[in-house]
């Protein structure tokens, strides 16, 4: 878009601006108000709502302001006796389908003392009534037009209310047909929930085919609710809080490595009631997921409150309060040897918290310190980059998703696993960028993508160098780097045709991907941390470095869970383990060696130690007399700096007054030498350590050995029929402090139950199973109980689950990425 | 047990629920209500009877959903029963002869004083009815009582602001029209009943209004319902619930009503966010 500064007069006023903006954005900027309900900053324009109609000289029409472009000399005026009477005219139209009574009623303002019933019953008649009340976006217009009757008869559309999706409930006779939900759900989320149904007067939102939202693709992201205008969409549970004195305070979430920033509401007692993305965090519909939206709020709500009574109800779980118990624990903890001791912390923590932690285990001279995370991808990616004296780029800048016209993810679903990444990539793709994926198990993003290298599992290496043998023949004139000769030579070798079968994929797919990610331009590369868990990563990952070489592209690793790119600096700087052998310590424990423990948040020790401390919002740990938990709020609200995807540290200023757990160890192990630790300065450094890490990539193909086959083949044992499959372990995100959110009560468990196992539609069809069926997954003379559950995306023969990673065999078989099992029907 | 013949959504808010309920339907009288629990762990609420059938063994009740219980009772399907129906309770309202009446009914209220205004009608009585909403979407049962009105005519809330016509203006008329006039029922929600006793203060019209007080268990024992009228505390779920509406007290009356609105905000929050029921396929 060209830079150039155009002039136009609006109203009179002769105004310099930017060339490329709409007329409505040059008013506004300019102080110059235009009504509007259809029009949001941040989405694409629609001119649905006719509201910001103005009249251009020269123009035999009115135009809409929102959508059309200011040019060069246009003569513009924003508001005649004649526009004010076609927008009221407008609006009452709106109005005559919307209940309107309150907003002209004049005893809107002495009724409320008298309503005897509560603010919002099923159907809001009535502002009053309304849960918008007081942030209303029609109630605003509505008072600049100064509408003071409506023509139109009132309309009762007798639409059926959406009561029956967890979070969000939907009430189309309160709906304007502004199109923000639509336009937000398909084009910023790309989710394309949402969409117009039927047509004239008929028209609703709906899904597609009037599914509930939990049967159609929604993931429950909440932009509806940030977007929605009217009361159209709204939270369950929530309310209108005109009359509440309510305490607010933005928080940064820290629950997977996007931190977006939040705003929560609470209530004085403490009940959270609504969590959505921060005000100042324009547009607010960037942010957000149903994780840190509606599934903390359940989570805290519910758990909070059992905290409170946990003494009374089990005085066995004994809770004590930092201050009363200090001397016991300062007394017992001195009293064992450093190697007697273990410190285990949660990695959700604000990043001073872990330092903490860090300098207590350093100063008691103890080297058993873990870092709860059952994925140690980072490790791994480590000891490849030493390995092979490579380095991959860390910190992500923003100007390489800006400028790229082709993503590849590789195995890495980018919309779970870095929501925020995903919603930059999404803002490429709607600029005609395109997407390629490669990956064998679910993928999320498979529909948006051009093309979708859907290889058979473990087969991704196979499916990286066909890709890139489809790229050596399109263009045997690549500028190579070093060592491509070789290379090609090598690639030529591999007995192409019977790989093509093993992988499932069709000569035509890898011509398109390979042409696309030729001819479209820069290309960026996401890989995730499942491919780091398979058999054969190293091949891999090699292969995917030399694709990524060849083509010129950007190479990221896109972690996961928040903190994780600084805490493996952290870890290494303090000779720390990362995800920690559960099953190890707990040997340890049992034989002795390990005598005391501190662990913080919710870590599943199978044998507990002598000494127990546990800080912790929560404990469902066992407890016995000689352990002691300090109840902790601080790793949710507590202030701290939070490492992101893309490299940033951010900063959580407000939280609640509660004294932060290592900080009370801390003083009461050692009182004088408190002082000493310098975290401010310490965070400041790992953020400039990994800025430096901005450097150029070497520009040499890996030499991948020929004797090993890349990527072992993992096919189906069909012995005895046909329900053996290949089982995909996927992170479960849905973790706070160690402890799964799904568990607990309210809606979040019908949306992410624990205990789901996805297998593809077909073959549920095929094996005469149905979706949401109890079944008994067998899995190394183990046997797990989960719920069917069907999804278009899965390979054949594959499943995918994602377990509660407190069961020690998980974790185990986590890391091993793949594993082998087969499913039978649960006989009641 | 109470099965359900019907529960439908009349016009906003407002739902018509039919159920099999005989023993009510033989003895109940105008005016009356009866006490519904709509499932197993639900609280029991005072719904006005808008019809009854003898011989059919049904009663039909006009209820709003405001809180937890109505909004359980709107998601109940036909075919299925409720938990529990008790009545019939209250006073039943009394039938004169040879009176004018003016029955003003807002909300769930047209529907309450349908069955009065029939026996009003067929006792003698000139009846008027009045039903006041927002606006015509919000009229039901129109045809229905205009077989027993004498006069019936419709105001709307909008019409406040369009043509001036309000509550005042609409009972002057009513006034002038029937100088004969001696009795004014009015049921709906408070604000209506408190308005039109304000009203007619200085009219010296007799004005009987139906409250709708929070109860418990309906029968007298609990006192959830005192009011007070004229000095004196009755009950409204044995004395009444029709009381005379210029002496009531009415700010004790609203007081008691939102005693329990944070609570009541709650349970409905805490309602709204259980999982729903799985859907069987």
């Amino acid at each position: 878009m060209s830079q150039d500064r155009i002039s136009l007069k609006i109203n009179g006023r002769v105004l310099q601006v930017q060339s490329g903006k709409t007329i409505l954005q040059v008013a506004r900027e300019n102080g110059i108000f235009i009504p509007s309900l259809c029009e949001l900053e941040g989405l694409p324009a629609f001119a649905g709502c006719r509201l910001c109609l103005v009249e251009v000289a020269g123009k035999p029409n009115w135009l809409p302001a929102c959508q059309v472009r200011a040019e060069e000399g246009m003569e513009i005026i924003t508001s005649t006796p004649e526009l004010e009477e076609l927008r009221r005219n407008i609006l009452q139209l709106i109005l005559s389908e919307h209940p309107y009574f309150c907003l002209l009623c004049q005893e809107k303002n002495t009724c409320q003392e008298e309503k005897a019933t509560i603010s919002r019953a099923l159907e809001p008649g009535g502002c009053v009534f309304c849960q918008k009340d007081g942030n209303c976006e029609l109630q605003k217009v509505v008072e600049y037009l100064k509408i003071e009757k409506v023509e139109y008869s009132f309309r009762d559309r007798a639409l059926v209310l959406w009561l029956d999706d967890p979070f969000i409930k939907h009430n189309p006779n309160l709906c304007i047909l502004c199109g923000r939900c639509v336009r937000v759900c398909h084009e910023i989320r790309g989710e394309g929930v949402l969409t117009f149904a039927w047509r004239g007067q008929k028209m609703e939102i709906s899904t597609a085919f009037g599914r509930r939202l939990l049967e159609s693709d929604c993931s429950f992201c909440g932009a509806c609710l940030d977007v929605c205008p009217v009361a159209a969409f709204s939270e369950k549970g929530t309310w209108s809080e005109r009359n509440r004195s309510l305490r607010k305070f933005n928080y940064l979430c820290s629950l997977c490595s996007s931190v977006c920033e939040m705003e929560v509401e609470a209530t004085e007692e403490g009940e959270i009631l609504r969590i959505h993305p921060a005000e100042e965090n324009r547009p607010a519909f960037l942010s957000g997921c149903s994780r840190g939206r509606f599934g903390l709020k359940e989570l805290l709500n519910d758990t909070q409150g059992s905290l409170k009574n946990l003494a009374e109800v089990d005085p066995a779980r004994r809770r004590k309060e930092p201050d009363l118990a200090s001397e016991e624990v300062a007394r017992k903890l001195k009293q064992y040897q450093p190697e007697e001791m273990a410190f285990i912390f949660d990695g959700q923590s604000p990043l001073e918290e872990i330092i903490n932690f860090l300098e207590i285990a350093r100063t008691l001279q103890t080297k058993n310190v873990f870092w709860f995370y059952p994925d140690d991808f980072l490790t791994r990616l480590a000891a490849f980059e030493r390995e092979q004296a490579i380095s991959f780029r860390r910190k992500l800048e923003k100007e390489f998703i800006s400028r790229a016209r082709t993503f590849l993810l590789v195995d890495c679903d980018l919309k779970n696993e870095g929501l925020k990444l995903w919603l930059q990539v999404k803002d490429r793709l709607r600029q005609s960028a395109s997407l390629i994926t490669v990956d064998s198990g679910l993928n999320s993003l498979e529909l948006q993508a051009s093309y979708q290298l859907r290889c058979r599992p473990g087969t991704e290496a196979l499916a990286l160098v066909l890709l890139q043998q489809k790229i050596i023949e399109k263009k045997p004139d690549l500028d190579f780097v070093e060592g491509q000769a070789l290379w090609r030579e090598k690639i030529k070798k591999f007995p192409l045709s019977s790989w093509l079968v093993r992988t499932g994929l069709s000569n035509a797919q890898l011509e398109g991907a390979a042409e696309c990610l030729l001819k479209n331009g820069p290309v960026v590369v996401f890989f995730g941390p499942g491919l780091l868990r398979k058999e054969g990563w190293k091949a891999t990952l090699a292969y995917l470095w030399n694709l990524a070489t060849c083509l010129g592209a950007e190479l990221f690793p896109v972690t996961i869970r928040v903190n994780e790119l600084f805490l493996e600096k952290l870890t290494t700087r303090y000779s720390a383990k990362i995800s920690p052998d559960l099953l190890d310590i707990s040997s340890k424990i049992r034989g002795g060696e390990i005598r005391a423990a501190v662990i913080q948040g919710e870590v599943p020790l199978l044998v507990k130690p002598e000494f127990l401390l546990v800080l912790s919002p929560w404990s469902s740990t066992r407890l016995s007399e000689n352990h002691i938990l300090w109840p902790q709020n601080n790793i949710i609200f507590a202030g701290g700096h939070f490492g992101d995807v893309f490299g940033n540290l951010k900063k959580r200023t407000s939280g609640n007054e509660v004294s932060s757990g290592s900080q009370k160890l801390k003083e009461i192990l050692f009182s004088g030498e408190v002082s000493a630790f310098r975290e401010d300065e310490l965070i400041e450094e790992l953020a400039r350590e990994l800025i430096s890490e901005k450097m150029e990539r070497p520009k040499y193909v890996l030499n991948v050995s020929l004797d090993e086959e890349p990527g072992k083949l993992f096919t189906p044992v069909t012995e005895d029929g046909f329900r053996d499959l290949i089982i995909f372990i996927e992170p479960n995100l849905d973790c706070y402090a160690g402890r799964f959110m799904g568990k607990e009560g309210g809606s979040f468990r019908l949306l992410r139950h624990p205990d789901l196992l996805w297998l593809n539609g077909e073959d549920i069809l095929r094996w005469g199973l149905r979706e949401g069926q109890n079944v008994i997954l067998e899995v190394e003379g183990l046997e797990f109980s989960l719920i069917l559950k069907a999804d278009r995306r899965m390979k054949k023969q594959t499943a995918v689950v994602r377990p509660d990673l407190h069961h020690p065999f998980w974790i185990k078989k986590y890391k091993d990425g793949l594993v082998k099992g087969k499913i039978r029907v649960l006989k009641n | 047990m109470y099965r359900i013949l019907k529960n439908q959504r009349l016009v906003p808010n407002l739902y018509h629920l039919v159920v099999e309920v005989p023993e009510v339907a033989r003895s109940a009288k105008p005016g009356q209500f009866v006490m519904v629990i709509p499932d197993e762990k639900g609280e029991r609420i005072p719904l006005n009877l808008a019809d009854f059938d003898k011989d059919k063994g049904t009663i039909e009740l006009v209820y709003l959903v405001v809180g937890v219980s109505t909004r359980k009772l709107s998601r109940i399907k036909p075919g299925s029963s409720l938990a529990g129906v008790a009545g019939p309770l209250g006073r039943p309202t009394e039938i004169g002869r040879k009176e004018t009446v003016f029955l003003v009914g807002g909300c769930f209220g047209p529907a309450g004083l349908y069955p009065i205004a029939r026996e009003l009608k067929l006792a003698g009585n000139k009846v008027i009815f009045l039903t006041e909403a927002r606006d015509h979407a919000y009229v039901y049962w129109e045809d229905k009582i205009k077989a027993f009105a004498d006069h019936y005519f419709n105001l709307f809330r909008r019409d406040c602001f369009d043509s001036g016509k309000t509550l005042e203006t609409a009972f002057n008329m009513v006034k002038l029209k029937y100088p004969e006039l001696s009795r004014v029922l009015v049921m709906g929600c408070d604000y209506l009943l408190h308005k039109i006793s304000t009203l007619t203060s200085s009219s010296g019209i007799k004005i009987e209004v139906y409250l709708t007080p929070i109860m418990v268990d309906g029968t007298g024992m609990c006192g959830a319902c005192r009011v007070t009228v004229s000095g004196k505390t009755y009950f409204a779920c044995v004395d009444g619930p029709v009381f005379d509406g210029h002496g009531l007290d009415w700010v004790e009356y609203f007081a008691r009503r939102q005693a329990f609105l944070p609570q009541e905000q709650l349970a409905l929050g805490k309602l709204e966010i259980l999982p729903p029921e799985q859907k069987k396929t």
